[in-house]
């Protein structure tokens, strides 16, 4: 058994505290109440007494400054509870996920805490880890002394498939908390833990853009025909079933051209280029969580490259009810091959520079139809026009198949017949 | 409906079980005279040969209860305050509770233990105590604890409809406490729990005066911590399932029980939940009890009893994981 040694909280206001010098060295002996370590915080140093008796494992070393309650290191009860704290990571009680382990990283102190070799997680969360398959000892817990509970796990699904998981309460700050703060320093609105549906995005985005070589183009289309073909959809409205979108026309016109041009819709897996056989697209869906955040989910239908409209607006507006409800499963999200998403594009907006989805080669972002003047045979005229931002992975695609499929998308979008071949 | 007071409410299950079945009886000591409202007047309701005093003699007192039922009567015994039992510990705990299974399951023992237990008033040990987990280790009596009117006349009816012995105190801290009770005939079965109040974050199982209190404490923890509670109703049959399902939802749970700490009901119910439900916890079951000491007379009695802080104290404890 070991006993953490953490950082202490020694005032409301203190968040961190420097390490400066450890009393006792790393494997000494130290007697509870004995001094253990001088820590310094706010330009004050303190000395601090050893919890419990035993042999010391220190975990972070002097210099370092770490955040209150953070786990600096360990008194075993033991020379054998020594040997197994030192004895590197902890041996995970779960066998390793068999596909890629999450992309979270593994914090100082927290995969840890017993001095058997034990992983620090709760019943629920180790329950939970063994049932989807985690490596526990991959996960950062943010319990006391850096136990995993069920919320570590759940967002290390979520960072692995982004599943849907609990939304997070920001906290707005009480008014002890502004008292202390320095002056000068930022007053905090709200303070959202970056846990869940946020660190799931969060980690998602970083990733793609370190991983993947991105560039976007932005097309102008005349959507003239487009617009037509919609307002003729709508009258059909009772033999279709609902109200045809521009969303389920563009999810139809983009997977009929990823057809056309498949480059685009491929992933690079183990050094290898996999040009994929059904075109499924992840439809981006922002919901609310709170005051502060907006979801961001990506339900996929599947094999749009092949149904009709019909089924693929009835599959979207499956998938976007789900997703509002917060009843989007792993499955619905998984599988997809490039993604549309109007989530952002509002009225005016010109240009952006959507993140490709982890894994894609493509991203495609319809704004919204507007009139503007065009030129059309020396004259001016006023026509609907539609922006679309395309974001490509350079690393599969360069800039002529980009167009190539810019171009495929132009022939349905300007003579929409083309669908039906 | 109408409002009731809680022990209004048990007098109801009274008149009613017994105008319906004149098997139905009552003993206990000056109950004719109505020691507690539940009995006051009855005789005039019910007659002399149904409700029956005796002398301050506990033992012979349940023992002509017993010698009833074995008869084929359906005996209350009123024992007025539930510290009173001991006296009669051989003849309930042993006697009582054996019966059943002496006579190879062929032969119930229909009988009612009842009385006022729970502290607040300053009455020490014996008039306060609640001796529910000491008759829940006997094995052969069933315990069921209200903490509503409602609750209470619907529990008081199954316990006297029910072949086996069993013990249904009231909480003197409920019994002037009003509630809507039907005009309608109703039962509330013993074994079944009642979820008091939804919530998504911690579950409190309490039973009695301290559902009460966990209800308060919810109530002031809303928009922070959401608070689920349980008031069981009924210890054996204990609903389990009901708690196990709580914490599927809420993973965290602590346990408010006026019984002493040490080998009271909440030590079993929180081994039957690491039992069961081990693999639902996030955190250390907290549980919230009288202290392990005699409950005292005068001003220290709220340092020895679980209180609204408490029980605040154990929901914040088991958050923190």
């Amino acid at each position: 058994m070991a006993v953490d040694v953490v950082m202490p909280k020694l005032a409301m206001g203190m968040s961190e505290g420097t390490i400066i010098e450890w009393k006792i060295p790393q494997g000494g002996q130290v007697d509870k109440g004995q001094p253990l370590l001088e820590i310094e915080t706010e330009k004050v140093s303190y000395e601090i007494e050893a919890p419990s008796s035993g042999f010391v494992n220190i975990l972070v070393p002097p210099g370092e400054t770490v955040p209150t309650y953070h786990v600096i290191g360990q008194i075993a009860d033991s020379l054998e509870g020594l040997a197994a704290s030192e004895g590197a990571s902890i041996a995970p009680d779960v066998q390793a996920a068999a596909s890629a382990p999450p992309t979270v990283s593994v914090k100082q102190g927290a995969a840890g805490g017993e001095g058997r070799g034990r992983v620090n997680a709760s019943p629920v969360a180790k329950k939970l880890a063994a049932e989807h398959g985690l490596d526990l000892s991959l996960i950062s817990g943010t319990g006391p002394g850096g136990k995993i509970g069920k919320e570590d796990v759940l967002a290390a699904i979520a960072v692995r498939a982004a599943a849907a998981v609990e939304p997070v309460q920001p906290q707005p700050e009480g008014p002890a908390a502004q008292n202390f703060a320095r002056p000068g320093a930022p007053k905090t609105r709200a303070t959202i833990p970056l846990r869940g549906v946020r660190k799931a995005i969060a980690d998602n985005m970083m990733q793609s853009l370190a991983s993947t070589a991105q560039f976007t183009s932005t097309v102008e289309y005349d959507a003239s025909e487009l617009v037509r073909l919609r307002l003729s959809l709508l009258t059909r409205e009772g033999q279709i079933g609902f109200r045809v979108s521009y969303l389920d026309l563009m999810t139809m016109i983009v997977a009929r051209a990823a057809r056309q041009v498949p480059i685009v819709n491929s992933s690079i897996v183990d050094d290898e280029i996999k040009v994929w056989e059904d075109v499924n697209v992840g439809i981006a869906v922002a919901t609310e969580i709170n005051e502060y955040e907006l979801g961001l989910f990506v339900p996929v239908v599947r094999d749009a490259g092949r149904k009709m409209l019909g089924q693929i607006g009835q599959e979207i507006r499956q998938l976007t009810v789900a997703a509002r409800e917060g009843r989007l499963t792993s499955d619905q999200m998984s599988g997809g091959t490039l993604t549309i998403s109007s989530a952002a594009m509002g009225p005016g907006m010109v240009m952006a520079t959507p993140v490709l989805s982890p894994g894609q080669a493509m991203l495609v972002q319809p704004g919204f139809i507007e009139e503007r003047p065009v030129v059309k045979d020396g004259a001016v005229v006023v026509r609907p026009v539609m922006r679309m931002n395309y974001t490509f992975d350079h690393r599969i695609v360069d800039g002529v198949p980009a167009s190539k499929f810019s171009e495929a998308v132009r022939a349905l979008i300007e003579s929409p017949a083309g669908l039906l071949l | 409906m109408k409002e009731l007071t809680l022990i209004e409410a048990i007098r109801e299950a009274y008149i009613e079980e017994m105008q319906a079945d004149n098997k139905v009886f009552m003993v206990g000591q000056d109950i004719r005279g109505g020691n507690w409202p539940s009995t006051a007047g009855l005789v005039e309701v019910l007659g002399e040969d149904r409700i029956l005093d005796t002398p301050i003699a506990e033992t012979a007192m349940f023992g002509t209860a017993m010698g009833a039922a074995q008869m084929g009567y359906r005996p209350i015994v009123d024992f007025m305050f539930g510290g009173f039992i001991y006296v009669a510990a051989a003849e309930i705990m042993l006697q009582a509770a054996q019966y059943h299974f002496l006579h190879g399951s062929q032969l119930g023992l229909p009988l009612v233990i009842t009385g006022a237990v729970g502290a607040g008033f300053r009455l020490a040990n014996e008039h306060s105590l609640i001796p529910n987990s000491i008759l829940l280790h006997h094995p052969g009596l069933k315990v069921a604890f209200p903490s509503t009117p409602y609750d209470a006349k619907g529990l008081m009816k199954s316990a006297i409809r029910d072949n086996n012995p069993v013990a249904l105190f009231w909480h003197m801290g409920l019994m002037m406490e009003k509630g809507a009770v039907p005009e309608e005939d109703y039962v509330v079965p013993l074994g079944v729990a009642d979820v008091k109040r939804s919530g998504s974050d911690v579950t409190v199982v309490a039973t009695g005066l301290q559902v009460k209190l966990a209800l308060a404490v919810a109530e002031s923890l809303a928009g922070q911590i959401d608070v689920e509670v349980i008031d069981l109703r009924s210890l054996e049959p204990l609903d389990l399932d009901a708690v196990l399902t709580s914490l599927e939802k809420t993973n965290r749970l602590v346990i408010v029980d006026e019984d002493v700490k040490r080998c009271g009901f909440a030590g079993e119910l929180t081994a039957q939940v690491v039992e069961h439900g081990f693999d639902l916890l996030e955190a250390p079951i907290q549980r919230v009890c009288i202290e392990n000491m005699p409950i005292p007379g005068g001003l220290m009695e709220p340092w020895v009893c679980p209180t609204p802080e408490k029980i605040g104290a154990a929901i914040q404890k088991v958050m923190a994981g």
